[in-house]
């Protein structure tokens, strides 16, 4: 380093930054990563249970629903039951898997930190 | 300058992270969803009945018909119970089912830990080995140290502590009855129980009545209604 100069090398190396990219894109995000932790300690559970634990509101939970049912970490079964819509969600193996990958990598990225 | 930004993005962007874990703490969740389940009443109201019904069988064994009707046709009346007023009302979970192994195995453990020690101390009180009458005295106190088992399972389970108050009143009531001692040891036993069963009923229906004023019915809405805007 040159006394006069000021170059950006001249400062001290950052700590390490967790990285996001190991994230679970399709999880990494609040609404769905409620859901999934919901759904990770049932059996299954039905539309109006998820609403009333997790606070979301029936279309933001649709939309979810719909999001993690695509990526396959969630089976969705719709019936009516005394004629009324009844929408009972459970997780996949897969999604089991993912749930858990992600637990891990936040786990570690805690320890790095 | 470079540097300190940097910092104070990391900061945000770990309090955001740590914000995300908390959601995920899976024992926190899965306790506040037991808490949440026994918010209803219907599972003191159950014990209340089956107590109720044992003291009266063991009261009268006459009554031994009736309360096999009463095993038969509790479950399928609490089902109902919960399918009419529980479930329109919090909605439907399936919990997850335990190894029974485990748990009836714990139950034996515990139930012969317990019983073998108040034996010694029953014979280390009165210096020799405890009588039939003694030892049917000291039911009660028996009963309520299995109660304080049970609540301190549903404590872990539930997270709450509060539970703990019906094992502090179990062991309390059969205290009192082991100690004041009945004209017929059976009697001490039999009344427990009644008292028991009426207690954990009484409760039961006045966290039942509740439950239901404090929590209205709510119905799923399909995609069509949700569009027309009718989210009632």
């Amino acid at each position: 380093m040159g006394s006069g100069g000021h170059s950006i090398t001249s400062h001290p190396e950052p700590p390490a930054f967790p990285d996001a990219k190991a994230f679970d894109k399709t999880i990494h995000e609040p609404a769905r990563l409620l859901m999934m932790a919901h759904l990770y300690v049932v059996e299954s559970a039905d539309f109006l249970f998820l609403m009333k634990q997790t606070g979301l509101t029936f279309g933001n939970l649709s939309s979810h629903m719909t999001r993690l049912e695509e990526a396959g970490y969630i089976t969705v079964d719709k019936e009516f039951r005394d004629k009324k819509p009844n929408t009972r969600l459970s997780l996949t193996e897969s999604g089991r898997r993912a749930f858990e990958g992600y637990r891990e990598n936040m786990k570690q990225l805690f320890e790095e930190l | 300058m470079y540097y300190k930004v940097f910092k104070y993005y990391k900061v945000i962007y770990v309090a955001q992270l740590i914000r995300m874990d908390e959601k995920i703490d899976v024992k926190k969740i899965q306790q506040k969803i037991h808490r949440d389940s026994m918010r209803d009443g219907v599972t003191e109201m159950l014990l209340g009945v089956l107590l109720l019904f044992s003291s009266l069988m063991y009261g009268n064994p006459g009554f031994t018909v009736f309360y096999v009707f009463t095993m038969i046709l509790i479950n399928k009346a609490m089902h109902c119970i919960r399918e009419r007023y529980i479930h329109p009302r919090t909605g439907y979970v399936e919990l997850k089912r335990e190894e029974p192994k485990t748990t009836v195995g714990g139950i034996f453990l515990y139930f012969f830990v317990v019983g073998l020690l108040m034996y010694f101390v029953l014979y280390l009180a009165e210096g020799a080995l405890p009588s039939s009458d003694t030892l049917y005295r000291w039911i009660p106190t028996f009963l309520g140290l299995m109660f304080l088992g049970a609540m301190t399972y549903l404590r872990e389970k539930t997270g709450s502590t509060r539970i703990l108050a019906w094992g502090g009143y179990a062991i309390a009531v059969g205290l009192i009855f082991s100690i004041y001692g009945f004209a017929s040891p059976k009697d001490g036993m039999t009344l427990y129980m009644l008292l028991m069963g009426i207690s954990f009923l009484v409760v039961g229906f006045i966290k039942f009545r509740s439950f239901l004023t404090t929590h209205p019915v709510i119905q799923e809405i399909d995609e069509q209604q949700w569009e027309a805007g009718d989210t009632a």
